[in-house]
């Protein structure tokens, strides 16, 4: 297919991948019907903003490398928005480049939609070489999409090297260059993989976080368009090309219109609550400071030794205090959400003395010390636990207990036992 | 470690207590109730751990009530080395290293181990409230309490915590049940899920509708093509229909043509034009009809006019006197005015001659000089006079005002003169001066007299004495008397001097010490000279006397001088005297009283004085205003005399002018003014005179032109000229007038002549076009013309017609089925056509509603697919979902945190029991089997049960309840002391307190409690407080190592 552009001699585009369309934000314990419905649609405010963005430079064309929808089975409500854009592409004659990805390979169920012109799907059985043609020299885009979930070869393999023909290649997949331990490896391939082929740029997708991986040619995972939780955090967004040839310029574009602020905040020195609450306070205007355009989605582990342990323990207190924070906010507009506070202080003891104190304390502190040097022991803590986990509900609903995640809880356990007994006693 | 000192600087009722030298490890405190043994156990455990940090006590505990800083200091040995520990309230720990060195709390840490001020307060001192607590507890809560001990915290219980736990992770989750939060969450996870099934189950649908949707588009566009074909044919019998009409009158023109003669030729602009012409002949006609009327009456006009030939000739003199009409009226009346005007005006000018002197007259006056020289030789005489005249009167005012002045000065002096009459012109200052100064003299030396004269009488005495007292007096030589008259001397200028320059005081002041001088001058000299003997023989009074002189001849010269100077001072005081006019020494009395009376005269020598001087000053001021007064009076005198000289050259001048001599120049300036206006008077009367015969004549010749017109056009010659003028001009104006119209009458008759012929002329013409044009058309008459004219139109009419229903049939049908439209409409019939036209209309009336029909369902369809699109509820939906399973696993953390937490501590008190607790027992009955005398050897707790047995010396076994109360607290008393053997055994070994909790025992379990004590001691250092006399004998008695403390 032969598209025409009115550049000359270079050409702009947007890399964009995982936007994971209708993907819902996870991480959030505590949510309203008014938050549930902003972040809901997090991923379409951020996917037109692309769309915007990509109008607003009078790109010629947007690659999308992949997981444009969040399940095989992608939903009704956001092929239609998917659609919407590419029409709004359309309109300003800017052309759309597609292939999918693990999440919505192309056996999935989709809706029969009428595509406009200027949208190209790249097929799922053998590479596609599909030309965008410009004034003054011609682009090559090579492509594959996922025909089914699981993709475990190596799809590079498959590509053709570049022609001499073909003064620009642009190489667009959805795999996993190297170990990346977030990710599962799909497609896995090597740099050296991508190299041999001798494309000029490579549109990588199915790492959320955008990396440059090469500069010279350019092998770049744009990452995903939208944080969806806590482990998404900073900018989100894709990338803005320009191909002057020989030069190949791109800058990252932020496009979330939500931010995950997590960290952790100590209370050393901290003796109550009103301290506490002025130090949420100062940090989250800091966040607020530097993120003028987002609403920002918070989640803070506090840790430190202070005498306020013992009341944060307390789930109401906890519950009182985003209480606090978040009744204020006007989720119409820019708002600060305060979705978790995690308690992981405690009070300002020894426990080195109190192992040594020979007394009921101090056993139970070697009793846990025992437990977290000996695995077998544990095998004891996880039946006493499974009454919750290996139950119907629980198998079902709950993300079973791992042991790293057990010797953290038999911590917080000696922490409750010793508050019990020296909160009362300050 | 032990308590060797205490040292309390304040705190609660001790102030500056020493508790020194404690060498025991048994040391007992006695005091009464309130001794502050309490208060001592708690200062203590203060120095060992600090101050407690309790907020908002008010107020503070133990606040030294007697004063002194509020702390104070412990001496401890442990490890046979000496520290010190001090406290206060307000400052940190000063805490006294065996080295000398200052420690820190790291260094007592050292010292207490891990114990801290709970613990010492659970485990190491305890008093009666203690054993009375623990007598109501249960087994369990009793091992609880002792785990609380175990602990070291003793505010909350270990069972407490195990129900807290239970509770809270109960809480978060149960097996069966809705109300924990878990079991909630779960049911909530269940009906999310069920919704979003529910919701994408909607979803498939989509494809279905979207197929529905489009069959049914399809054939909605067939059935609108099938209507469309119908319209097609109904649009078609309906214009059928529609031309029906049309086509009947084509074919009835047709039929009708076909009658109508057929006028080969007929030109229709020939019609248009004979209509025009036949109608403008008719107007011309008419036009002529008006001219001719518009003639006669004109020359009707001519033959009644009436015109005066005669006055016309005269027309140029008539308009003469019409027109100098006016102003012979003017001048008629106006010389009348002038006439009146030169009489009155002759009169005012013999006036005002008259005034100027009775001879003057008119022909006077023209001779008389008018000059601008003479007028100002005339102001140059009155200046010169105005001037000296203002002179004259400047020094008129000059030489008052010194009259008026002399006569001050004459009248002041006058009364200076009686003012002299008061005074004594015989007064002289000098002698005031020198009375004053004698004054002076006798108030400084009258004084001095006296004393001198008392002095006088007291050495005659004393040489008296002398002389019968000393006749081995020796008197040397007598002291040189010059320096003490020089002194004297002195001493009395000064004074004077003093007095003259107004420092009397100061004088007096010299004067007297001079005085003193001199008489120390001649004390010192006369002892000098003498030498001093003594006379065994006198008197010790008179030995002093003889002491103060050197010898008789001392004394004597005393009186001698003094005589002496007595005599001058007389002398001079006399003379004194004299000048103030007293014949002997007055006293100060009178001395006084004559400064007064001098200083009255003094003032009034200066008061005459002034007068005097005032006098002088007068006299010349006197003699230089009668000065300046003759100068004046010299200068006026002058001044007259030019003024003299002016009038009479002025006068001179008046006699040569015929003027009368007399006058000043003001007089005749003002004459002057008066001979101009009569010069102007007469010049305006010469003028009016001339004026006036100027308008005679002009009034003459003017009646005369008027008489000799009237006369020759044969007037009434008796009117008044004005009269005959005007009757002249109307005449003339009529004649005129009558002229005029003649002219325009004749003018237009001449015009309509011509009109008339030019419309003749058309109507010629308009005869002979008509004519042609007939002949053109082939006709003769205009009749004849008319009704050919009518049949054309006629046929042309019949094939519009034709024409018209032909271009509707053909706009209909189009010209290609024309004919075959005129062939059906020839075959058919207007009924046939309608039924036609119905059935067409109700099959697409069918059709259309087969058309809502789908269109219905298409609309439907569509709503159904847009729901599916607008419907975004499956994304909320799985957000709440996800936020739901979040929460959960977070609560199931916390409850795995909970639960763990109860096994853990479920675990740890297993396993104390198992590890510690035989090793508190075995230490406890120790102690127990030696308070109860033996009686009980041992304490137990089964494995399996949290009962606490005790067994008799007969095997027997009892549980807590149901030993007595005091065997129950003796129990507890040894189960403490076993735990606290135990607890340090890993610990420092710090004093343990005892507060009175023997206080229930009887004497035998009492001394035996003793006796425990006294093992224990072989550890601890034990401080046993009591206000019981009775156990201080016993703790004696029974650890002789005692050492005793009162307390007041």
């Amino acid at each position: 297919m032969v598209n025409e552009s009115n550049s000359a001699n270079s050409i702009s585009f947007i890399h964009a991948a995982d936007l994971h369309l209708d993907s819902p934000f996870s991480g959030i314990a505590e949510i309203n019907q008014k938050l549930a419905h902003k972040l809901s649609n997090a991923t379409f405010d951020s996917f037109f903003n692309l769309i915007y963005l990509a109008i607003r430079k009078e790109v010629n064309f947007v690659l999308f490398a992949g997981d444009i929808y969040d399940n095989q089975n992608k939903s009704l409500y956001s092929q239609l928005q998917f659609l919407k854009g590419m029409e709004l592409l359309n309109e300003s004659k800017i052309e759309a480049y597609i292939v999918h990805g693990n999440h919505d390979p192309l056996s999935g169920w989709s809706a029969h939609l009428n595509w406009p012109e200027n949208v190209h799907i790249f097929n799922g059985k053998e590479p596609e070489v599909k030309v965008f043609k410009s004034n003054g020299f011609n682009v090559h885009i090579v492509g594959m999409s996922y025909q089914e979930h699981h993709i475990k070869d190596n799809l590079v393999k498959q590509f053709p090297a570049k022609s001499k023909k073909w003064p620009l290649t642009i190489g667009l997949l959805h795999c996993s260059v190297g170990n990346h331990g977030e990710h599962y490896s799909y497609s896995p391939c090597t740099l050296n993989d991508l190299n041999q082929l001798n494309y000029d740029y490579w549109a990588l997708g199915h790492v959320h976080t955008p990396s440059i991986l090469q500069n010279n040619p350019p092998i770049i995972y744009s990452g995903n368009t939208q944080g969806r939780h806590p482990g998404e955090t900073g900018e989100r967004g894709c990338y803005l090309v320009k191909m002057d040839n020989p030069q190949i310029k791109y800058t990252f574009q932020s496009t979330s219109t939500i931010y995950w602020d997590c960290a952790e905040l100590s209370l050393n020195g901290l003796n109550s609550e009103s301290d506490l609450i002025e130090m949420l306070n100062k940090h989250i205007q800091t966040v607020k400071n530097e993120q003028t355009d987002k609403s920002i989605i918070c989640r803070y582990k506090l840790v430190g030794k202070s005498k306020l342990s013992s009341i944060l323990n307390d789930e109401e207190v906890i519950d009182n205090i985003l209480k606090y924070f978040n009744d204020d906010q006007n989720l119409d507009s820019q708002f600060i959400w305060i979705d978790r506070l995690r308690n992981h202080t405690k009070l300002p003891i020894n426990r080195q003395n109190i192992a040594q104190r020979q007394d009921l304390l101090s056993e139970i502190v070697k009793l846990v010390d025992e437990y977290q040097a000996n695995d077998d022991d544990l095998t004891e803590l996880f039946e006493t636990v499974s009454t919750l986990f290996n139950s119907n509900d629980g198998k079902r609903f709950l993300q079973p207990i791992n042991k790293s995640e057990l010797r953290t809880i038999l911590y917080e356990a000696e922490d409750i036992i010793l508050d019990q007994f020296m909160e009362n006693d300050e | 470690m032990r308590i060797e000192n205490i040292n309390i600087n304040g705190f609660g009722k001790f102030n500056s207590y020493r508790a020194e030298g404690i060498s025991s490890n048994c040391v007992l405190f006695y005091g009464p109730n309130e001794a502050g043994k309490s208060t001592l156990l708690e200062f203590i455990r203060i120095m060992f751990f600090g101050f407690s940090k309790v907020k908002n006590t008010s107020p503070k505990p133990y606040i030294p009530l007697k004063g002194g800083r509020h702390g104070g200091s412990l001496s401890l040995i442990s490890k046979d080395e000496k520290y010190v520990i001090e406290r206060y309230d307000t400052t940190e720990l000063n805490l006294i290293l065996p080295t000398g060195k200052i420690g820190d709390k790291h260094d007592l840490s050292k010292l207490v181990g891990s114990i801290d001020s709970n613990t010492f307060e659970n485990i190491y001192a305890f008093g009666l409230k203690e054993l009375q607590d623990f007598n109501t507890l249960n087994d369990e809560a009793i091992q609880n309490k002792l785990y609380s001990a175990g602990t070291g915290f003793k505010s909350i219980s270990i069972s407490d915590v195990k129900s807290k736990l239970n509770s809270m992770h109960r809480f978060y989750y149960k097996p069966k049940g809705k109300k924990p939060v878990l079991n909630e969450l779960f049911y909530k996870i269940k009906n999310l899920k069920a919704q979003y099934s529910e919701h994408v189950g909607k979803i498939e649908s989509y494809d279905e509708l979207q197929t529905n949707l489009e069959s049914c588009l399809n054939e909605r566009e067939k059935l609108k093509a099938t209507r469309e074909d119908l319209y097609k044919k109904f649009d078609f019998v309906n214009n059928l229909l529609y031309v029906w009409d049309d086509w009947i009158n084509l074919v009835s023109s047709n039929a009708t043509l076909d009658n109508i003669k057929k006028i080969s030729f007929f030109c229709e602009k020939h019609s248009d034009e004979i209509t025009n012409l036949v109608k403008r002949k008719e107007h011309l006609e008419h036009q002529v009809e008006e001219f001719t009327k518009e003639k006669q009456e004109l020359i009707l006009d001519k033959e009644n006019l009436l015109i005066d030939y005669d006055v016309l000739d005269y027309k140029e003199e008539i308009y003469q006197l019409v027109n100098y009409l006016e102003k012979y009226i003017a001048d008629k009346a106006s010389s009348k005015q002038v006439e009146l005007k030169i009489a009155s005006e002759k009169q005012e000018l013999d006036k005002l001659l008259k005034s100027i002197s009775y001879d003057w007259n008119r022909e006077k006056l023209n001779n008389t000089d008018f000059s601008i020289q003479t007028k100002e030789f005339i102001k140059t005489k009155q200046l010169q006079l105005n001037s000296l005249d203002n002179k004259v009167s400047d020094l008129n005012s000059e030489i008052k005002l010194l009259n008026e002045n002399i006569d001050q000065i004459n009248a002041k002096l006058e009364s200076n003169k009686n003012k002299r009459k008061y005074i004594n012109p015989n007064l002289i200052t000098v002698e005031i001066e020198g009375c004053f100064e004698a004054i002076f003299n006798l108030r400084t030396f009258i004084p001095e007299l006296e004393k001198l004269n008392n002095d006088l009488d007291n050495w005659r005495k004393d040489a008296a004495i002398l002389n019968t007292l000393v006749q081995r007096k020796n008197v040397n030589g007598s002291a040189p008397v010059w320096p003490a008259i020089l002194l004297l001397i002195i001493a009395i200028l000064q004074a004077i001097y003093m007095y003259t320059i107004g420092l009397l005081a100061e004088g007096a002041l010299i004067s007297g010490i001079l005085v003193g001088s001199i008489i120390l001058y001649i004390y010192i000299s006369n002892k000098n000279n003498s030498k001093p003997t003594t006379n065994k023989s006198l008197h010790d009074e008179d030995k002093k006397f003889l002491d103060n002189f050197e010898s008789p001849y001392d004394i004597d010269q005393y009186i001698t001088n003094a005589e002496e100077k007595k005599k001058k001072l007389t002398s001079f005081l006399k003379e004194q005297a004299k000048i103030c006019g007293f014949d002997f020494i007055p006293r100060l009395s009178q001395v006084e009283q004559k400064a007064k009376e001098l200083q009255v005269e003094a003032d009034k020598s200066a008061e005459l004085n002034n007068i005097q001087l005032e006098e002088a000053e007068l006299f010349d001021e006197n003699r230089q205003l009668s000065e300046n007064l003759r100068e004046k009076k010299v200068e006026k005198s002058n001044i007259e005399n030019s003024i003299n000289d002016i009038i009479h050259e002025f006068n001179n001048w008046l006699l040569s002018n015929k003027l009368n001599t007399g006058l000043l120049p003001t007089q005749v300036l003002e004459i002057y003014s008066i001979i101009q206006t009569c010069y102007d008077k007469n010049a305006n009367l010469s003028s009016k005179e001339e004026e006036y015969e100027q308008i005679s004549n002009s009034v003459q010749s003017y009646k005369n032109k008027t008489v000799k017109l009237i006369k020759d056009l044969k007037m009434n010659p008796n009117q008044p000229i004005e009269v005959s003028v005007r009757l002249l001009k109307e005449k003339l104006d009529l004649s005129e007038k009558g002229q005029a119209q003649l002219d325009l009458i004749v003018s237009n008759i001449e015009k309509l002549d011509k009109k008339l012929d030019v419309t003749y002329s058309e109507i010629n013409n308009i005869e002979s076009r008509i004519n042609m044009i007939l002949s053109l058309e082939k006709v003769t008459t205009l009749k004849e013309f008319r009704k050919k004219e009518q049949n054309w139109i006629e046929l042309k009419k019949l094939k519009d017609e034709i024409k018209t229903s032909e271009h509707r049939i053909r706009r209909f049908t189009g010209n290609e089925l024309f004919n075959e439209i005129l062939e059906k409409l020839n075959n058919t019939t207007y009924g046939e056509l309608e039924l036609e036209k119905n059935e067409l209309k109700e099959e697409i009336e069918r059709i259309n509603d087969m058309i809502e029909t789908l269109s219905n369902t298409i609309g439907e369809t569509e709503t159904k697919i847009n729901q599916l699109i607008e419907n975004h509820q499956e994304s909320e939906i799985q957000q709440n979902l996800k936020s739901v399973s979040e929460k959960a696993n977070h609560i199931s953390r916390k409850w795995a945190a909970f639960i763990l937490a109860e096994k853990l501590l479920n675990n740890a008190i297993s396993k104390y029991e198992h590890e510690h607790q035989p090793e508190v027992v075995t230490d406890a009955q120790k102690f127990f089997s030696i308070i109860t005398g033996e009686k009980y050897n041992r304490i137990y707790s089964p494995l399996d049960s949290s009962e606490i047995l005790v067994e008799d010396c007969s095997g027997n076994h009892k549980d807590i309840q149901q030993l007595s109360r005091g065997t129950a607290e003796q129990l507890y008393l040894s189960l403490r002391i076993g735990f606290i053997l135990h607890f340090q055994k890993y610990n420092p070994s710090l004093p343990i307190i005892f507060d009175d909790v023997f206080v229930n025992f009887d004497n035998t379990r009492a001394q035996n409690a003793f006796k425990a004590i006294n093992d224990l001691i072989k550890t601890n250092q034990v401080f046993y407080f009591t206000c019981h006399p009775e156990h201080v004998e016993m703790c004696k008695e029974k650890i002789p190592s005692t050492q005793v403390f009162e307390l007041v």
